[in-house]
């Protein structure tokens, strides 16, 4: 796979060349260019081979040359068990869903529902906007194939790839379980009122108000061996009342995550150089909390985005998937 | 690919163990079905079918199980 910054014009070119293509960047560059096998999120924020940065002139453009075939497909927020219906045989997906939209919190909490969600890899992000233009802006995906900026559904890329190939896919998380502080929800939600702190049942925004619990550190769960992150996004003491970016998961243990005193330092040490010609996104509160602009994390380049996916939707993570010639 | 045995897919259902040798998708969605046996256990029996019947119909699943 190729990842570049790419001009409207050089993108379009690869487009009609007969490219697959996977876009992030401005709703708006996205919209001149011309239809082809390509899905397209939005985000002004990237890591690029020079580091974190805003980027609002170009477009970055995942090709995947490896793919012998590709079809764009659109579901609704209804219509998010069915995603699987579309793999094709040895090949992956690419998913992507407008930022606090129904077609977000349906595919949160519905997609997994679907048994063969599983049978491939499953990638993508959450789209979003550049901040400062919270409210004014929609995040949103395009269809390529169409042209069409859908506000409320995910987009889909089933790619074909050739027989034997095989894709290596996977998280990175820089953070782990701490040991403070362990977490129970009774109901699975992006809202959490109470929950077992330590075995105490807890108001939960009380309780991290109380504590001076750091909220930028994720609650992480234990997947048999995968650390699965979820962030909070509002504590509202008042209402009682606690919101994440990903939901979490009744009767799931969640311990808050150690302190990471050094985010680009610690996907480094993660990651080392390795990145380089895959398919890759990482969580804008990564961005945000270790003041990853203008700093390098090995040589993973890729959009910037609002929740990550790797068959589920997961907060402060690094999603990587590389194809592997036969 | 022979058939896991039951009593190896409920051990698996009902222990904490990491799976750190399965692909993602196999230690996602392994961990969703203990959560199901762990918040209901009387479902321990239907989700061990459940897991069987998928393991039989998805060869990737029953290799990454068979190598636990």
């Amino acid at each position: 796979m190729k990842n570049e910054l790419l001009s409207v014009a050089e993108a379009a070119e690869r487009i009609q060349s007969g490219d697959v293509l996977v876009v992030a960047g401005s709703s708006n560059l996205m919209a001149q260019l011309p239809t082809g096998k390509w899905i397209g999120g939005s985000t002004a924020y990237f890591v690029t081979e020079n580091g974190g940065a805003v980027v609002q002139d170009k477009l970055f453009c995942t090709t995947i040359d490896d793919a012998t075939d590709a079809t764009v497909r659109v579901v609704s927020p209804e219509e998010v068990a069915t995603i699987s219906k579309g793999y094709k045989a040895g090949g992956f997906t690419v998913i992507l869903v407008p930022a606090m939209t129904d077609a977000h919190i349906r595919f949160a909490l519905d997609s997994a529902n679907d048994a063969d969600l599983f049978d491939q890899p499953l990638v993508g992000w959450v789209t979003g906007v550049h901040l400062d233009k919270l409210g004014s802006d929609a995040s949103v995906v395009v269809d390529g194939s169409t042209g069409a900026k859908l506000e409320n559904a995910a987009v889909l890329l089933h790619v074909e790839l050739p027989a034997g190939s095989s894709v290596d896919f996977d998280i990175v998380n820089i953070f782990s379980q701490g040991e403070e502080m362990s977490v129970v929800f009774s109901e699975t939600g992006f809202t959490a009122r109470t929950a077992k702190v330590n075995g105490v049942e807890v108001n939960l925004a009380q309780y991290l108000t109380d504590n001076a619990i750091d909220t930028r550190l994720p609650l992480v769960a234990n997947y048999a061996g995968s650390m699965v992150n979820v962030s909070v996004q509002t504590v509202d003491v008042a209402d009682g009342r606690v919101d994440f970016y990903a939901p979490i998961v009744a009767g799931m243990e969640y311990k808050l995550a150690a302190p990471q005193p050094d985010y680009a330092a610690a996907f480094a040490n993660s990651i080392g150089e390795a990145g380089v010609g895959q398919y890759s996104c990482n969580c804008i509160l990564n961005y945000l909390y270790g003041d990853l602009e203008g700093k390098k994390t090995g040589g993973f380049t890729g959009p910037v985005t609002f929740g990550e996916i790797a068959y589920i939707l997961l907060n402060q993570t690094l999603v990587k998937l590389d194809v592997k010639a036969a | 690919m022979s058939t896991i045995p039951s009593a190896k897919l409920k051990a698996l259902l009902t222990s904490n163990s990491d799976l750190s040798k399965a692909s993602l998708g196999t230690r996602i969605m392994l961990t969703r079905m203990r959560l199901e046996v762990q918040n209901n256990p009387a479902s321990i029996d239907a989700v061990v079918s459940e897991l069987q019947q998928t393991t039989d119909t998805k060869p990737q699943l029953a290799a990454d199980l068979a190598n636990i």
